[in-house]
């Protein structure tokens, strides 16, 4: 009640504000209005004549305005939250101003911004501007409503103080102008006055800010609905209109005479008196009204009180027995839940567990106070399960009853647990479900169990699944098929009726109805006796043909379990074909084994004996064999089987068959591979026929024998009963692909013997010892030359090592055994051994590894070089030679000039002797010597002849010199015209200078006979080489040395020099 | 006649041959070096006939031959030497100097050499002429 009271006041208070703001408006725009249209009844109140000035007017219409707008307008809108600051920010700027111009006596054009003042009196020295008490209440205003939103002080609103001051402030003036007492309006003449109307303004805006917000400050207390309020409210401005009414009075009593001033003054004293008087009564009376209700009221709350605690005794009574009652229900219930081995929790209506029994858990290894409170879902369910179970826990609380669910819940331990639970939901009367009640049970192991089982099945159909055997697994009595394997239809292949449902495997596994009645006799058969004699069914064997045609080899095994029936079917198909394969191999390779052992058969018995078993082999009864030539185009018989030849009744037997020519049987060279025939008599464009007399052909089989991609013979099989079939091509293949290797291999043969001798002859033919050595140095190979030197004969040397047989090798064996074991060649080195004849002779040896097809050993090879060893000796002393004769050559250069000096000198000495030249004489008459007689002297001393001997001598030792060099000197073949007897006696006159006194040899000792013929002509030669195989002899031309001889035919033109051979006897 | 330069590194040859060209009635100067040749044509020697040795020391006879030539390109050479494997090269035969205008060592008689020389001389006489 107090809060409405109070509420409604300040509405009250809220609408006077707006109103008084709206009156404030009014007038500013009332006077504005006046000076708008210069009508001074509107500008000022006619009995004063004093104007509210133009600025007065506008702060007016923006303070009132503003004052509205709080009311009127929200703080969120522009006008609400900018204009109502905006409006006293201007205001204050104006009263700001006007003060400045008084404080600071300047004029700055505000005054008369709008409107010249021309009403004003002229005594006022400030047209146009308000008074100063009129611009300090507009900033007091202004500030009062910038304030409004601070906050409070302890007892007041700095908005209410501002109000206050301003409303004391207009007060004066106003009372001025009431009593008609100037001095409370003007106070000095020289400022112009706060006008009536203005100061009424101001009296209707201060209020209408004081209670603009009457929760704040003193007005809480104008706005209390109790006593306070009330007073203020009744008797603040009762007495305040009351007390200016009774002043008013008596200053107009007293200017109208009624009454003097003493009189007046007790007349205002007793008034005011009585007046306060019957106001403080009325207070009291209204306060003891007040006491009396709050009495009654008092009254009335205690009966009410003492009603209250008799009915509130009497339902706690009654709760309290419920309570005990519903406390035993709860209890019992609790321990219901908490003995009760089923998983049960409560949830509230915010999806918090409320209950967790203990059966929660010991399962979820939580302790109920971990998990009170929490929110179900999340603690039992990770993120991405718990969507679902959180659905289904809202289903609960939508009103519907989930079915049972089972899901793995998240133990505390991180393991989770499979709980089988249903929610239900517990609502109040008709109301919403609020509660939810989970009850499960823990399911985890019966779950594993499940699991276990689900896997063992599928790891057993897996098996069965992949197992090798056809599997088929029925009801004993129904033979109802519940499962078969997958290789079970591979070997039957069902029909496409068979494919849509299956309910027998007999007609699948047998699909003649004959077979399959006399197989199941059989098989009822056993079964009845295994289950008479209690032991297993034996195994059938059964040829099955499939709806696909194949047959197939199978073992049928069943087993009983109960009421059902395991039958397993083993595929013995490819077993027994690979039996009667392995059977006809053996067979094969006997017949193989009996060819290589035919040693020494002939070809011919040889291929009659592969053709005979290949027709036993393929179950033929007639076989043929041709062989082909080297370019495939022509066959010639070679063979044929005793059948075909006892049947056969053609008269003549043609052997050469042209491939071109051939029919059917020529096809397995055109196509180079096997053909089949086993209908032969069916029509066939390629087969030709056979002549009359040719043994009947019902099938036919041949095949080519490729060696190197070349078809080497082609082998034939005839009239089986049954068709012939890849097994036979496969026999009749290997059975000729295994004679014709033998043939081959006995052709080789024969070639390698050939070979072999040739090459032992050709071994045997070098003038070379080759001696074959295996690791150890043993001989194993020995030729003739080695034989011819050693005197062993290679049998002599088998098995002997080389070292034994030729001891000469004894210090080389060791190096020998070194290269054939590192695989290296051995250097060539040279050794002396002496031969059988005892001679010495001079061998390289050579070792060769064998290299090639993992051989191991060696060829030693010890070549004769005892002549080429002869020759390089020569060469050598030939070499030094000319090394001699280059030296020779450089020194004779040098002889010459000391030659020439001499030989000139002597010339000169001879010249000037002589009497011959005038300078002589000049000289000698000079020196008065007679010439004549120095020669004589000269002459007579011999001094002439010694100086002609120096001149011979000279001149013989410069043609050696010569010939020596022209001998010596290294030349590059060319063949010249060159006189014979010009090198015979070159020859001879250097091989007089051949001395050698360690031998007494003396060529010169040797008589020479030169006879040339006359008109020899010219030989084309080497000179030097002439020289030098003419001086060859020349130098060893001694005793036993032979000589040498020129001939030449004049007439025939033509010379010859010819060395003779040395005589016994020696030259002459 | 002209000078005959006879150019030789052997001291006894140079100055035996000189003698002997001298007492035949020639003019000859010598020079132990084509080195000193050369520089003997240089300063102003004029030799008709040039008898050279090949192997000298320094510049051998055949450089010498050359650079003579190409100072005095009238000038006529002998070769006088002691190698019997020496033959004309390119050069010296592209000079006009032939087999016969060489000469061996050691010489049993200087009258051929005093004989070649004439020839020469002769020679050149008359192309003057």
């Amino acid at each position: 009640m107090a809060q409405k009271g109070r509420e409604k006041l300040v509405k009250r208070f809220q609408v006077a504000s707006c109103l008084l703001g709206l009156a404030v408006v009014v007038i500013g725009a009332t006077a504005l209005f006046g000076w708008i249209f210069n009508i001074t009844s509107l500008k000022s109140l006619s009995m004063t004549l004093v104007t509210m000035k133009v600025n007065s007017a506008i702060a007016f219409v923006l303070m009132g305005s503003a004052l509205v707008l709080i009311h009127t307008r929200p703080q969120t809108s522009f006008l609400g939250l900018r204009l109502v600051r905006v409006f006293p920010a201007l205001t204050i700027l104006i009263g700001l101003a006007t003060l400045f111009e008084y404080i600071f006596k300047m004029r700055i054009g505000i005054d008369e911004f709008l409107f010249y003042d021309n009403s004003s009196p002229q005594k006022i020295v400030f047209p146009g501007r308000m008074a100063p008490n009129t611009a300090f209440s507009f900033i007091l205003l202004g500030f009062a409503l910038l304030l409004t939103n601070i906050r409070d002080g302890k007892w007041y609103h700095p908005t209410e103080m501002l109000a206050v001051v301003t409303f004391v402030v207009a007060m004066v003036p106003f009372t001025g102008f009431l009593y008609g007492v100037p001095e409370l309006v003007r106070y000095t003449n020289r400022f112009p006055i706060m006008t009536l109307h203005t100061s009424g303004a101001f009296l209707l805006l201060s209020s209408g800010i004081l209670v603009l917000q009457p929760n704040r400050g003193w007005m809480k207390l104008a706005i209390d609905p109790g006593e306070a309020g009330v007073i203020i409210r009744g008797l603040l401005p009762l007495i305040i209109l009351i007390l200016v009414l009774l002043g008013w009075l008596r200053i107009y009593g007293e200017e109208f005479g009624l009454f003097s001033s003493v009189v007046g003054t007790a007349l205002f004293v007793v008034l005011r008196a009585l007046i306060i008087g019957i106001i403080i009564i009325g207070v009291a009376r209204v306060l003891y009204n007040l006491e009396l209700q709050r009495r009654q009221i008092q009254e009335q709350v205690e009966n009410a009180n003492a009603i209250l605690n008799q009915t509130v005794s009497a339902r706690t009574a009654e709760i309290e027995a419920a309570r005990l009652q519903l406390k035993y229900q709860h209890d019992f219930l609790g321990k219901i839940m908490e003995s009760s081995g089923a998983l049960i929790l409560v949830i509230d209506p915010a999806r918090r567990i409320l209950r967790f029994n203990h059966a929660c858990e010991e399962t979820t290894g939580y302790a109920a106070a971990e998990v009170l409170n929490k929110v179900f879902c999340g603690v039992f369910f990770n993120p991405l399960e718990k969507r679902d179970f959180c659905q289904a826990i809202e289903e609960v609380y939508a009103g519907n009853a989930p079915d049972t669910r089972e899901d793995a819940w998240l133990c505390k331990d991180g393991t989770t647990r499979w709980i089988r639970w249903r929610g239900t939901g517990m609502a109040e009367s008709e109301g919403p479900v609020t509660h939810c009640i989970i009850a499960g049970i823990d399911v985890t192991e019966r779950k594993r169990a499940e699991e276990r089982v689900w896997k063992n099945e599928e790891r057993l159909q897996g098996i069965m699944d992949h197992l090798p055997v056809g599997v088929v697994l029925s009801t004993g009595l129904e033979q109802r098929i519940l499962y078969v394997n997958p290789c079970f239809h591979e070997y039957f292949p069902p029909s496409d009726q068979e494919n849509e449902k299956m309910t027998s495997w007999w007609e699948q596994a047998l699909p003649d109805p004959d077979y399959r009645a006399t197989i199941q006799w059989e098989w009822e058969r056993r079964l009845e006796e295994a289950s008479f004699l209690q032991t297993e069914i034996q195994p059938m064997h059964v040829e099955i043909a499939a709806n696909d045609g194949t047959v197939k080899y199978m073992r049928v095994h069943a087993t009983v379990f109960g009421d059902l029936t395991f039958i397993t079917f083993v595929d013995l198909t490819e077993r027994q074909k690979a039996e009667s394969a392995r059977r006809l191999n053996e067979m094969r390779l006997e017949a193989l084994l009996n060819l290589n052992q035919m040693t020494k058969a002939s070809m011919k018995e040889l291929t009659d004996f592969v053709l005979e078993e290949a027709v036993r082999l393929t179950g033929s009864k007639i076989g043929y064999l041709a062989f082909m030539n080297e370019d495939e185009s022509v066959l010639t018989m070679y063979s044929w089987s005793k059948t075909a030849m006892q049947e056969c009744a053609m008269r003549e037997k043609p052997l050469i068959y042209p491939v071109k020519d051939t029919g059917l049987w020529g096809e397995a060279v055109r196509q180079r591979s096997a053909v089949i025939t086993n209908d032969y008599d069916a029509p066939n464009p390629l087969k030709k026929g056979y002549p009359e007399g040719h043994v009947p052909i019902r099938r036919h089989m041949n095949i080519p024998v490729m060696d190197e991609g070349r078809i080497v013979l082609v082998a034939g099989v005839g009239n089986k009963n049954e068709p012939y079939d890849n097994s036979d091509v496969r026999q009749l293949t290997l059975l000729m692909d295994g004679m014709w290797r033998l043939l081959q291999r006995r052709k080789h043969e024969e070639e390698i013997r050939h070979m072999r001798s040739y090459l032992q002859n050709v071994v045997d033919s070098m003038p070379t010892m080759l001696i074959g050595v295996d690791l150890d140095g043993t001989i194993i190979h020995w030729n003739r030359e080695a034989a011819k030197f050693t005197g062993f004969s290679d049998e002599a040397s088998y098995g002997k090592e080389i070292g034994e047989v030729l001891p000469q090798l004894h210090a080389h064996l060791d190096k020998i055994k070194s290269a054939i074991r590192e695989g290296r060649g051995l250097e060539r080195e040279r050794i002396s051994m002496r031969n059988s004849q005892d001679e010495n002779q001079i061998f390289e040896i050579m070792v060769f590894p064998l290299i090639a097809n993992g051989a191991s050993g060696a060829v030693v090879r010890l070549d004769d070089v005892t002549t080429r060893v002869q020759i390089e000796e020569m060469m050598v002393q030939t070499e030094k030679m000319m090394s001699v004769g280059g030296l020779a050559a450089g020194m004779a250069h040098e002889i010459n000039n000391p030659l020439g000096g001499i030989l000139q000198a002597c010339q000169n000495i001879e010249r000037r002797t002589s009497l011959d030249l005038p300078k002589n004489l000049e000289v000698a008459d000079a020196l008065g010597v007679d010439l004549s007689k120095v020669r004589e002297y000269l002459a007579k001393r011999d001094i002439l002849e010694f100086i002609s001997c120096i001149r011979s001598d000279g001149t013989r030792a410069a043609r050696i010199v010569s010939d020596m060099l022209a001998f010596s000197r290294r030349t590059d073949s060319q063949l010249l015209p060159t006189q014979v007897e010009e090198i015979v006696d070159t020859v001879l006159r250097l091989a007089a200078n051949d001395y050698d006194l360690k031998k007494q040899y003396d060529f010169r000792n040797i008589k020479i006979t030169r006879e040339y013929e006359e008109g020899l002509p010219e030989v084309q030669c080497d000179k030097t080489k002439n020289r030098a195989g003419a001086f060859e002899p020349g130098q060893e031309c001694g005793p036993g040395h032979g000589g040498l001889a020129g001939q030449g035919d004049s007439q025939n033109h033509h010379s010859r020099l010819q060395r003779s051979a040395p005589s016994s006897s020696g030259g002459d | 006649m002209g000078t005959v330069l006879l150019v030789d590194d052997d001291a006894t040859v140079r100055s035996t041959l000189a003698a002997y060209l001298e007492d035949d009635g020639l003019d000859v100067a010598t020079a132990a070096s084509g080195e000193e040749a050369v520089r003997a044509v240089r300063q102003g020697l004029r030799p008709a006939v040039c008898i050279m040795d090949m192997r000298l020391p320094g510049m051998d006879g055949h450089d010498a031959i050359l650079a003579l030539h190409e100072c005095l390109p009238v000038l006529a050479f002998l070769i006088h030497t002691g190698s019997l494997s020496y033959g004309l090269s390119d050069d010296l035969l592209g000079l006009g100097i032939t087999d016969k205008q060489m000469f061996r060592k050691p010489l049993p008689d200087m009258g051929v050499l005093a004989d070649a020389i004439r020839a020469l001389l002769i020679q050149k006489e008359e192309e003057n002429a």
